[in-house]
């Protein structure tokens, strides 16, 4: 069981016991001899003179520098920590769960996770078996079971925070299946800096029966931190070319005082505008820029706090503004009212820009020269032009239908193969909410980093029902748990269902202030423009399209993250990564910018039984708490601090001992012989 | 003090307990002398020894007429009186005596010692002085008068043992100063090579002195008995030694044994008398070995 010492500096009186053993050697002859009548005789005797240099009574010794060591102990006011540790946990694997989110990369977290990791390492038996296993918005095992601590180590010091938000489930998932496979229960430790943003990402997969599961908090308390959350960038044409309004969110928790900070917005590399604001000990400050002018082409933008706190990852921000390339949206409608909202959202903005043509039926001609086609409550054709509508999505190009009353009646035709959903029937219910936003697709970008769900307003009467298929994706569900929006690729080109209305005969969506960036980011997404996002959330996928031949990523650092078989990239660091094609070259084919997710710049903290709460313990599963790294409150070690008194109590017996082992046999005689000197007298 | 008997106040361990050495050196005698038969040497005599021839200086009141009308030569009658001796007894101060691990150091057991045997010789009719084995000259010395008793004991219970003695040397000083001779009695550690101590002894009993020499040990001294390692210093040059007992004992036993046994053989072949003693040994021994020396004529063996 692990223990510390309240007052540890009286630990340097341990440097007497050095005392008895120097007085023995040293001393020895300075203290009163014993007189003898001559040496005459004595000194013709061959004696070991280095005697003198050895401990001649051991046992004395040993019991009186024990007693000397506890009385120091004593002093020092030991305690023991009543948590377990892993060594008294079990004789199974034990299994490191360590925290790679952004938010550890906090220089404080990070000693406290070197010292926490040391710890644990002296403190594991050295035949223990130990895997590692690291985390954040997905895990990874960093080392396999083993007993070389030499392994450990490693892995351990390449446990570097990344740029992605924590999501727990992820890691303990990992190490639920490591442990699952062993034959005798095991000990989950799971080292994590307790951010209370991640609260809502907690939960602990069921865990093998037995499995002692324990939460290292390695630091407590609120931290100061300041980061740029979030970046909206408005690109709007003039005569004199493109220009965009720009506004940062700057995001501060934990402070003790207001501070002064520069935010500083530079494009494609050249300092664009500067911005000196008070930030508040908590809280959100939108800052605007001056406009700033962007290039025809993709653009990069870079936000920075000018005075770097304690997590330096999250005071920079990048995004990427698409070229300005205007989108041609073909809207189906089959009557002349409908869509009218749609065409009005999509006409609005630019960058890029979208063109809209209404048609009431789709033709080949149309289709021909568009890239988005926009079924406004219309079925889509089958037969021929059906074919070349599937031919038209393989090729790159986008569907959107928006279901409403027309499609979802019996046979109303919304049965098209590419869809990723069909429509079965309609659903009435007065107050439907929408709920669950998939934030990180980028026809849903838009909403991203706003601190309220701007969807979660939006009031429903009616909508369709849809049934996913095709391997299509929920993006946006009602409160009833029913898809509002699926999308799926296919081929080159994207496919969508909206079952929210876009009509005010069944909600309120079309007056609400999400539904212009709703219907541009599904219509732009579609299109294939938004296919690579202004900017990625850290453990967010990168699509690639299917066109190209050979992609190469080249990451910030340079690194060349890997493209699998799906033609998808998970980069896992901040900031611009670049797509070539056959080799990294000058001028990438697309660039995609990456920052941790918003939550990671809140370092507040949960107490660990927040994380614990939810894991069952009628299987035997034990939880608990480590404290490396956490001190324990005063009051509480106060509490666990009594051995003291027991240290006493024995150092007592042992001095006792001590007089009455000196006191027998030969001690006592040596110590009780008295050398009779006359003097004078007699 | 309670009444005990005299023969008892021969146990070192009664003797301890008396301070006043006249009183008790007479007690010590008075006890054993109880407890022996009375004999002619032990009480003042003055019958007739032997003739001998008149030699020019001697008191002519002493001449023999009758013999000399007989044999027309001068002769002289000697008397048993006129056997009575002068006895020397010398006593080592050196700070080697002031050691005692039981009720009496070896200083005060040789002091007990030397009051009894002068009590005892003045008892039978000798003459009793006294000589300190100590320091660079012999200064202190009482010589030997019928009168002397009191000044030797008191001389005796002023002593303080200090310093080293060589008794080797110092005896051989004594044996070219003193001019009369007799009967020397020394009781000392004998602290000095056994060589050097017949030398001494040899140069007194080349001048005609007769030695009786008493070895006095502490029995922690003789047996070496210690247990625990400890550093021993000595009395006499306050040199230091630390000695693990255990591993020496044997070495050191032997060592004494030697010493003894070759006191014993150059002192006691010599002619001189030896007796080794501790301080845990009634005094009737001691004082068995000084009638018997005494039961010798002065000068003869």
């Amino acid at each position: 069981m692990p223990f510390g010492f309240l007052v540890p500096v009286l630990l340097a009186a341990l440097g007497a016991l050095a005392a008895p053993l120097l007085i023995h050697l040293r001393q020895r002859d300075r203290r009163r001899p014993r007189a003898f009548p001559s040496l005459m005789f004595l000194a013709r005797v061959p004696i070991q003179t280095d005697r003198r240099k050895r401990i001649t009574d051991w046992p004395l010794l040993l019991i009186r520098a024990l007693a000397l060591a506890l009385l120091v102990a004593a002093f020092a006011r030991p305690y023991l920590r009543r948590s377990v540790s892993p060594e008294g946990a079990s004789a199974g694997l034990t299994v490191l769960v360590v925290d790679r989110s952004q938010s550890m990369a906090d220089s404080a977290v990070q000693a406290a996770l070197a010292d926490s990791v040391a710890a644990l390492l002296r403190e594991i038996p050295g035949g223990g078996r130990i895997a590692v296993v690291g985390y954040a918005i997905s895990a990874e095992l960093l080392a396999a079971p083993t007993t070389d601590r030499a392994i450990i180590g490693t892995a351990l010091a390449a446990a570097k925070p990344g740029a992605a938000a924590t999501r727990h489930v992820a890691g303990l998932r990992a190490a639920a299946d490591l442990l699952g496979a062993e034959p005798i229960p095991g000990t989950l430790l799971l080292l994590t800096d307790m951010q209370a943003a991640a609260i809502g990402a907690a939960g602990v997969p069921s865990l093998p029966p037995g499995t002692r599961f324990r939460v290292m908090p390695l630091v407590s308390g609120p931290r100061d931190n300041a980061a740029v959350r979030g970046l909206e960038v408005r690109p709007f044409g003039t005569p004199a070319g493109r220009r965009a309004a720009v506004a940062a969110e700057i995001f501060r928790a934990g402070g003790l005082a207001e501070r002064s900070t520069t935010i500083t917005l530079t494009v494609d590399g050249r300092v664009a505008s500067s911005v000196e604001r008070i930030l508040p000990t908590e809280g959100t400050v939108r800052v605007t820029f001056d406009t700033v002018a962007l290039p025809r082409t993709t653009a990069r933008l870079v936000v920075r706090l000018d005075e770097p706190d304690r997590l330096p990852a999250d005071d920079v921000f990048h995004a990427v503004v698409a070229a300005d390339e205007a989108i041609r949206v073909l809207l189906v409608a089959a009557s002349p009212d409908a869509g009218r909202f749609v065409e009005r959202a999509l006409s609005i903005g630019r960058a890029p820009a979208v063109v809209v043509e209404r048609v009431r039926s789709l033709d080949a001609a149309a289709l021909a020269r568009s890239a988005v086609v926009w079924f406004q409550d219309s079925p889509p054709p089958d037969g021929t032009l059906g074919e070349a509508l599937n031919q038209f999505v393989e090729a790159g190009g986008g569907v959107v239908m928006a279901a409403g009353s027309l499609v979802s009646r019996p046979g109303g035709g919304a049965a098209l193969d590419l869809l990723p959903a069909v429509v079965r029937g309609e659903a009435e219910r007065d107050g439907t909410t929408l709920g669950e936003p998939a934030l990180s697709h980028p026809a849903l970008a838009a909403f991203r980093g706003t601190t309220l769900d701007p969807l979660a307003t939006v009031r429903v009467r009616r909508h369709p029902r849809l049934e996913p298929r095709n391997g299509g994706r929920t993006l946006l569900r009602f409160d009833d748990g029913s898809a509002a929006l699926v999308t799926s690729s296919i081929g080159a080109g994207r496919t969508a269902v909206i079952a929210v209305p876009l009509e005010l005969d069944g909600g309120d969506f079309p007056v609400q202030a999400s539904f212009l960036p709703f219907v541009r980011g599904v219509a732009i997404w579609a299109g294939g423009l938004a296919a690579q996002p202004t900017a990625l959330d850290g453990g967010d996928v990168w699509r690639l399209s299917a066109s190209l031949v050979q992609p190469v990523v080249r990451s910030p650092s340079g690194d060349r993250p890997e493209v699998n078989d799906g033609l998808v990239v998970l980069p896992a660091e901040a900031g611009f990564h670049e797509l070539f094609e056959g080799s990294a070259g000058t001028v990438p084919v697309a660039v995609v910018a990456l920052n941790a997710p918003g939550g990671e710049a809140d370092l507040g903290t949960m107490l660990p039984e927040e994380l614990l709460l939810g894991v069952a313990t009628d299987d035997g599963t034990e939880t608990g708490t480590v404290g490396w790294g956490q001190p324990p409150a005063a009051v509480e070690l106060e509490h666990q601090q009594a051995g003291w008194r027991w240290l006493l109590l024995l150092a007592a017996l042992l001095l006792g001992a001590d007089v009455w082992i000196a006191s027998r046999g030969w001690r006592g005689a040596a110590s009780n012989q008295v050398v009779t000197t006359a003097g004078g007298g007699g | 003090m309670n009444r005990v008997a005299p023969s008892a106040l021969l146990d070192p361990a009664v003797l301890a307990g008396i301070d006043d050495l006249a009183l008790l050196s007479r007690m010590i005698v008075d006890g054993f002398v109880s407890g022996t038969h009375r004999s002619r040497q032990t009480g003042l005599s003055l019958d007739f020894a032997q003739h001998r021839v008149y030699q020019p200086g001697d008191d002519l009141r002493r001449i023999d007429w009758r013999l000399y009308g007989r044999t027309d030569k001068f002769f002289l009658k000697t008397y048993e009186a006129e056997t009575n001796a002068d006895v020397l007894v010398a006593l080592d101060v050196s700070a080697s005596m002031d050691f005692g691990s039981g009720a009496l150091t070896k200083f005060r057991y040789a002091r007990i010692l030397l009051a009894a045997l002068a009590w005892l010789a003045r008892r039978q009719g000798d003459r009793v002085g006294f000589v300190p084995l100590g320091g660079a000259d012999l200064a202190g010395i009482i010589p030997p008068a019928s009168r002397h008793l009191p000044l030797v004991l008191e001389a005796l219970s002023r002593l303080v043992p200090e310093g080293s003695v060589a008794l080797g040397e110092a005896l051989a000083r004594l044996a070219r100063m003193a001019g009369r001779t007799g009967i020397l009695v020394v009781v000392s550690d004998c602290y000095d090579d056994a060589s050097a101590i017949q030398h001494g002894v040899g140069a007194l009993q080349a001048r005609g002195w007769d030695v009786v020499l008493f070895h006095v040990l502490d029995p922690a001294e003789r047996d070496f008995d210690y247990e625990a390692p400890d550093t021993f210093a000595d009395l006499e040059t306050a040199a230091r030694l630390a000695v693990d007992p255990g591993e020496v004992r044997a070495a050191y036993n032997a060592a004494i044994d030697n010493h003894i046994t070759a006191l014993r053989t150059l002192v006691g072949d010599g002619g001189a008398d030896y007796l080794p003693l501790t301080t845990d040994q009634p005094l009737d021994g001691a004082l068995r070995q000084w009638l018997e020396r005494r039961h010798r004529p002065v000068g003869g063996r």
